[in-house]
């Protein structure tokens, strides 16, 4: 599967190329019965993209479709089994702890929970203060400086500085967060779900700070959420994930108008959206198999409505169907085929 | 407009179709609705409290509103706004020290608040059944599927027949191999699945009036499409009336008949719910609107500034005041009362003449 190489940028910021994390359950009693090594958690299981600079991917996918523990390979926060992860063509897979560092700076993250991510005991100015610290930024004076031009920069004030994480409400708490990934000026911005534990009110300011902050900091982002309608306002392109790999990719618009995968069409018409036409919801049938046990063929099958005999023995690959529209589906790939000579006809 | 002078009751009382003061069952609807149609439930001015040691919050402060027979009906608001607390408070569900400390609840006539906790006991097991957020809390852990669904198919004579009984009703919410599923435990079974156990366990008392608390909240979206579907499937075939309790207005959009808006305990706004959506009526709800990422990019967000407000500290006026954007020094001078903007579409907002400019 090439990448679209005349429409992209000539280096992107981000490469992933095959990216495998597994997780192993803990040893059972069977497990040592049969002699074999413990059952897998398949949470990445062969994933590729790229990102250009300035550009922002939206991840969506149901919660286990392993979207965060992508972001949390690409930061390696977790170590992948295989694949590579090139940040500015580097691969970041093959360096030691230290050799890392330089690349932590440009890599920050943004996580759901915000409180979870700031320690409590800890005045937020002096947390801010420590990231500074740790990457060696600035003189103290400079550092003191830094953190309330942050907390500005957030929309908080300096005061809100000598505040403990407990006396913020949820959405400052989360500016709180985003002050402190911003704080060592990253070029790559993960945002992990950044508005799911948000109020709708308190949600559309984060996702307008995040708007302006990615345009006057030029930031690369990707933005990982179930939430569709957030994806689709701030992405520029989208890449679906079921169990463990992209099953969709392509720019915002394309996707949202012409979905070619069925799982991309069944999470579009759960969506249940504000304005346009009242209509039922037509959800697919049955729940995401476990990750561990894995469907053979292709991965989406037993739920999916267009199923033929080759799905259940052959994995789809992800090809290009369209210029930048790739697909991992069979039907999908067979239909691009079959209607191919008549493109430039008027269609039905 | 001297807002202290009307109270939300006095509004009420203004409504035709809320007069009903009579304890008696059957006439209650003695006015204007058309036959088969009157309202099922009648919230009056309902309040709850509850003390704490930075004193009292006051999550519910006087919410009045009817469902009809079959009518589907959505509490909306974010966390805090008291769309809970009055769905528990409409079942007598409130965990001490919270109480209701004033108003009625009558369900085909009978007030709820006053009833004696057998005869309650009675409508919570068959006129109005209540699924919360989260099954796994609501199903007992260590009981089967089976012998819950069973409990509640006392009056049905022979095992045999619970049984018969409870595999169709799990057949019916869509569980696959119900025969198979009825010995499970609710640990075995995936989020949907219990929500959908939960659903048989409510439809197993047949009831006429379905309270539904954030049904959909926990689960992912094609599995939260999957059970609002079957909701509304139900409601329709059983012709019972549904209160969905939820904080998306997206599936208040896609699934109910009327919609109230809750604000820091009260209605701010009450609407069929396409009017609602074609002409938001309070500054809430229109920011609230503004706040959904929509399908046109180019549109900037309109985010509501601040937060809501201590329900434990309100001041004078208009609880929204601080945040909205239309606020006159009439607002912060007393109580704002529910007023009618159109037929059936009611507004908790001062300035409600302006706002259609906006």
């Amino acid at each position: 599967m090439g990448e679209p190489l005349p429409s992209a940028p000539p280096s992107p910021l981000l490469e992933v190329r095959d990216l495998v994390k597994h997780f192993p359950l803990p040893h059972t009693l069977l497990d040592v019965a049969l002699r074999r090594s413990p059952e897998q958690v398949r949470a990445v299981d062969g994933v590729s993209f790229t990102l250009g600079r300035g550009r922002t991917l939206g991840l969506v996918g149901e919660s286990g479709c392993g979207k965060s523990t992508l972001g949390r390979c690409v930061l390696r926060l977790h170590d992948a089994d295989r694949g590579e992860v090139r940040f500015d063509g580097v691969d970041l897979m093959g360096l030691t702890e230290t050799g890392l560092a330089p690349y932590r700076k440009r890599m920050q993250v943004v996580f759901q929970d915000p409180y979870a991510s700031l320690n409590p005991r800890q005045r937020v100015d002096r947390t801010l203060h420590e990231v500074l610290q740790v990457h060696g930024i600035g003189t103290p004076a400079d550092r003191r400086r830094r953190v309330d031009a942050l907390l500005v920069q957030v929309g908080l004030s300096p005061a809100d500085g000598r505040k403990y994480p407990g006396e913020f409400s949820g959405g400052q708490r989360q500016r709180v967060g985003i002050a402190r990934a911003l704080a060592v000026e990253p070029e790559l911005l993960i945002a992990d779900e950044p508005l799911s534990a948000l109020d709708v009110s308190i949600q559309a300011q984060i996702l307008q700070l995040l708007l302006d902050l990615r345009a006057s900091l030029g930031l690369t982002m990707i933005f990982i959420s179930h939430d569709l309608r957030v994806v689709r306002y701030l992405s520029d392109d989208v890449a679906v994930m079921y169990l463990g790999r992209i099953v969709e990719r392509a720019p915002t618009a394309e996707l949202f108008a012409r979905p070619q995968h069925p799982y991309t069409m069944a999470l579009l018409s759960a969506m249940p959206e504000v304005g346009g036409v009242r209509r039922e919801p037509t959800p697919i049938e049955g729940e995401p198999p476990s990750a561990v046990r894995i469907p053979g063929g292709c991965r989406f099958h037993p739920r999916c409505p267009w199923k033929v005999e080759r799905c259940s023995r052959e994995s789809p690959d992800l090809d290009e169907l369209e210029p930048g529209h790739f697909v991992a589906c069979h039907v999908a790939s067979e239909r691009a085929i079959a209607t191919a000579p008549r493109q430039g006809l008027p269609t039905a | 407009m001297r807002a202290a002078e009307q109270s939300p009751v006095s509004n009420v009382a203004r409504d035709p179709k809320r007069t009903g003061r009579s304890a008696d069952p059957e006439p209650f609807d003695a006015g204007a609705p058309p036959p088969g149609n009157g309202p099922l439930l009648s919230v009056e001015d309902l309040r709850v409290e509850i003390p704490t040691r930075r004193g009292t919050v006051h999550a519910v402060r006087g919410v009045s509103f009817h469902v009809r027979k079959g009518e589907t009906f959505a509490l909306v608001g974010e966390s805090g706004s008291g769309k809970t607390m009055t769905c528990r408070a409409i079942v007598r569900l409130i965990h001490p020290p919270g109480r209701i400390t004033a108003g009625r609840v009558l369900f085909e006539g009978r007030d709820l608040t006053q009833l004696p906790e057998r005869e309650l006991e009675h409508v919570r097991g068959h006129g109005l059944v209540m699924v919360f957020q989260d099954p796994m809390t609501a199903l007992n852990p260590v009981l089967s599927v089976e012998r819950q669904i069973s409990e509640i198919l006392l009056d049905t004579p022979a095992s045999d027949s619970r049984r018969a009984r409870a595999v169709e009703l799990l057949r019916h919410v869509g569980i696959p191999d119900p025969e198979r599923r009825l010995g499970a435990y609710p640990h075995e079974l995936s989020g949907g699945q219990r929500q959908r156990v939960m659903l048989a366990i409510a439809l197993a008392r047949q009831p006429r009036l379905l309270l539904a608390d954030e049904p959909t909240t926990a689960l992912d979206v094609t599995i939260q499409a999957q059970i609002l579907r079957l909701l509304v499937t139900l409601q329709r075939e059983l012709g019972m009336a549904l209160i969905l309790v939820t904080h998306d207005l997206g599936v208040v959009y896609q699934s109910v008949d009327r919609v109230a808006v809750m604000y820091a305990g009260e209605i701010v706004e009450l609407a069929r719910t396409t009017e609602l959506f074609a002409r938001p009526s309070h500054p809430y709800t229109i920011g609230l609107i503004r706040s959904i990422p929509s399908v046109d990019r180019q549109r900037r967000l309109a985010p509501i500034p601040g937060s809501p407000p201590d329900l434990a500290a309100l001041g004078r006026g208009c609880p929204f005041a601080p945040r909205c954007a239309w606020v006159a020094a009439e607002c912060l001078a007393g109580d704002v009362p529910l007023v009618a903007v159109d037929a059936d579409h009611w507004s908790r907002c001062l300035r409600v003449d302006q706002l259609a400019s906006a």
